[in-house]
């Protein structure tokens, strides 16, 4: 059985349309269908632009926003049908590090209490001795001085305070730990001192971890497996190899030219820039969501949306056309300024 | 031939509660007719506030010495009358927060054509000719409609984009992108980024990309200055930058940055420590805390930044095997 299994994950979230005599709710399509699985141990990358429902994908596993429809299966057990106090039980298993560690740090507590807390709530039996020993091994894990336990959260750097919040999620040992952008926010020098931090205590800890970024290359370097989002759908999801090496989908071949180009010094290679912007998820285009920047729609993606094609073991992709864009290198469009 | 923009000793102070802070210290740089020079640092750095500091947008606290020419006119600290008539006509800026740059409660288009009719006394007509002109050529989608809209009805990439329209309408001799792409998606990035290098090639203006991000300098510009504690560290063509980097610092940092052909399997060099308080730097060089190539002068003496081959300079006194 795997760790957690999502299936065919639905939130719509109401927003409400004012009007001045009648007021109508709309529904913003933030997660549309989701399905995934993840297995013990592994670290699965989601990466997507902002407004891509990746967020809120995260939000949904952890039970922290409601659901429209779908499952999702922790060990087998439907979190969306437990009780609160069921579900509070559980959130010692599965844990998120959340993007600005400023922000989900309690600017009065010390972090020394901070990291404690969790044992303080999951584990009441716990003397305070071992308590304050768990919480000093767990400093040292993640590169704190156990000597700065008295100080606060402002008293931090952004990366200490980033730190300080993965201890924070890691000291109840859980399945699973889902990251949501952890170094976006953080400097260039502080993002590799992070990112080598999650990958250590990733390989130590044995937890599965969900990965959530738009920063492709910390993406590749963290997870064996990556899935890839566009307006709250899969459009797909592979090994981390297969992915990179045999981008299938038109929004992924686009992402990755757009990084490769950028970070390499060569310069030959030509860019594939998407033309427009994301839709909103208010309004999601017909058929495939994709179509409206997609260089190679045709009447077809306009009508129907493509499912999620099994193309290889473990490689998924939603697109009609996978199969002829398997062969032709990445079509390139070029913005003509000035 | 002159350069458009000449720098020199260029010095910012802020007077904070207990003290002041030297957030750049001696920055000499040029910036040629046509060139594109990046700012290479990260926050904290002092890249900024050098450049706010030439445009005279210093905070209240702030005062800036040294000097500054434009065109051959010293605009450091000059009169607000004279820096107005330079402002958003020679030397525009495009911020990085396009959210904060665009005035909430007027149109999109109105915040355009105002910028036209000050700076160019152009009729109202024209300057909204002009400034669907600029958009489209911005490739924003539906220019005339979009024109009747309020910022918060535009995504991101759109606003960023009108903020980069603002600053060309006039046909400045130089732009001063602040982190142009920062806030943007990877795909709305490449966007502004192709359009910013075709402005480069196409037209002779010059630009001053501030930024974070090696992948940006290296896609736009020629030269590249790199920036520690307030001060340059090292300076040269973005050729050499990448390929003999000079600096420590420099090396570090091109080091740290993930590329997509990083090992998972290894650990990413990382730059050990932080970056420097302002307000209690240490006495010889400020990165020799966390250099790995330090030796004991470094922590005495602060190198001055010194000549290394053509074209190169760096602060630094340990020599680098060519």
């Amino acid at each position: 059985m795997p760790l957690l299994e999502v299936e065919n994950l639905r939130v719509h979230l109401p927003v409400r349309q004012p009007h001045l005599f009648r007021s109508s709710t709309a529904y913003l399509r933030a997660v549309d269908g989701i399905s995934f699985r993840l297995d013990a141990g592994e670290t699965l990358g989601i990466v997507g632009e902002s407004g891509c429902g990746k967020s809120t994908l995260c939000r949904a596993i952890m039970q922290l926003t409601g659901i429209s429809s779908g499952k999702v299966l922790w060990s087998g057990e439907n979190l969306p049908d437990l009780s609160q106090q069921e579900m509070d039980r559980k959130r010692s298993e599965l844990q998120m590090v959340f993007q600005d560690p400023t922000a989900s740090l309690n600017p009065r507590m010390t972090i020394g209490s901070a990291i404690g807390e969790p044992l303080t709530v999951f584990r009441p039996d716990m003397d305070q001795g071992s308590r304050l020993q768990a919480v000093q091994e767990m400093m040292q894990a993640v590169g704190l001085p156990p000597e700065l336990a008295n100080r606060y959260p402002h008293q931090f750097s952004g990366g200490q305070c980033q730190r300080v919040a993965i201890a924070r999620a890691m000291i109840l040992k859980p399945k699973l730990v889902v990251c949501d952008e952890p170094v976006s926010a953080l400097d260039v020098s502080t993002q590799a001192q992070i990112v080598n931090l999650l990958k250590k205590l990733q390989k130590n800890s044995g937890a599965a971890f969900i990965f959530v970024s738009h920063d492709l290359p910390a993406v590749r370097y963290m997870c064996t497996r990556i899935m890839v989002m566009y307006l709250g759908k899969v459009v797909e999801i592979a090994t981390r190899d297969e992915l990179f090496e045999n981008p299938r989908h038109p929004y992924t071949r686009a992402l990755l030219s757009a990084v490769r180009h950028s970070r390499q010094a060569g310069r030959e290679e030509a860019r594939i820039v998407l033309a427009g912007e994301v839709p909103s998820p208010m309004d999601p285009p017909s058929g495939c969501a994709f179509h409206t920047r997609c260089p190679h729609a045709s009447q077809w993606c306009r009508k129907e949306a493509p499912l999620l094609d099994e193309i290889s073991v473990g490689h998924q992709v939603a697109c009609h056309y996978w199969n002829d864009l398997a062969a032709e290198e990445p079509a390139v469009r070029t913005a003509s300024p000035v | 031939m002159r350069p458009l923009l000449r720098c020199e000793d260029l010095n910012v102070r802020f007077n904070v509660r207990g003290g002041v802070v030297d957030a750049v210290s001696n920055v000499h740089l040029t910036v040629g007719r046509g060139e594109c020079l990046g700012v290479l640092g990260e926050s904290g750095s002092g890249k900024s506030q050098c450049f706010l500091a030439i445009m005279g947008l210093l905070s209240r606290n702030g005062s800036a010495s040294g000097s500054v020419w434009f065109d051959g006119r010293e605009i450091l600290n000059a009169p607000r009358k004279e820096l107005d008539r330079i402002r958003g006509r020679s030397i525009a800026m495009v911020f990085q927060d396009a959210m904060s740059g665009l005035t909430p409660f007027m149109r999109i288009g109105d915040q355009l054509t105002e910028v036209l009719v000050e700076h160019m006394g152009v009729s109202e007509h024209d300057a909204r000719k002009r400034s669907v002109e600029v958009l489209e050529i911005l490739q924003f989608p539906q220019p005339r409609r979009r024109l009747r809209m309020y910022p918060y009805e535009l995504s991101g990439g759109m606003r960023q984009r009108v903020m980069i329209a603002l600053a060309l309408l006039c046909k400045p001799e130089l732009i001063i992108a602040d982190e142009p792409t920062t806030a943007l998606d990877a795909t709305i990035q490449a966007q502004v980024l192709d359009f910013l290098g075709g402005l480069k090639r196409r037209t002779d203006t010059s630009v001053v990309i501030i930024t974070h991000d090696f992948g940006v300098a290296l896609e736009l510009c020629d030269r590249v200055m790199v920036m520690y504690a307030g001060r340059v560290v090292e300076s040269g063509s973005i050729a050499d930058i990448v390929s003999r980097p000079q600096h420590p610092y420099t090396q570090a940092l091109f080091q740290a940055t993930l590329g997509m052909d990083a090992d998972p399997e290894r650990d990413i060099p990382t730059i050990p420590g932080q970056a420097p308080d302002l307000q209690r730097l240490p006495a010889g060089c400020a990165f020799a805390p966390r250099c790995s190539q330090a030796i004991p002068r470094c922590h005495q003496l602060r190198p001055e930044l010194k000549k290394r081959f053509d074209g190169h300079m760096a602060a630094c006194f340990v020599e680098q095997r060519q």
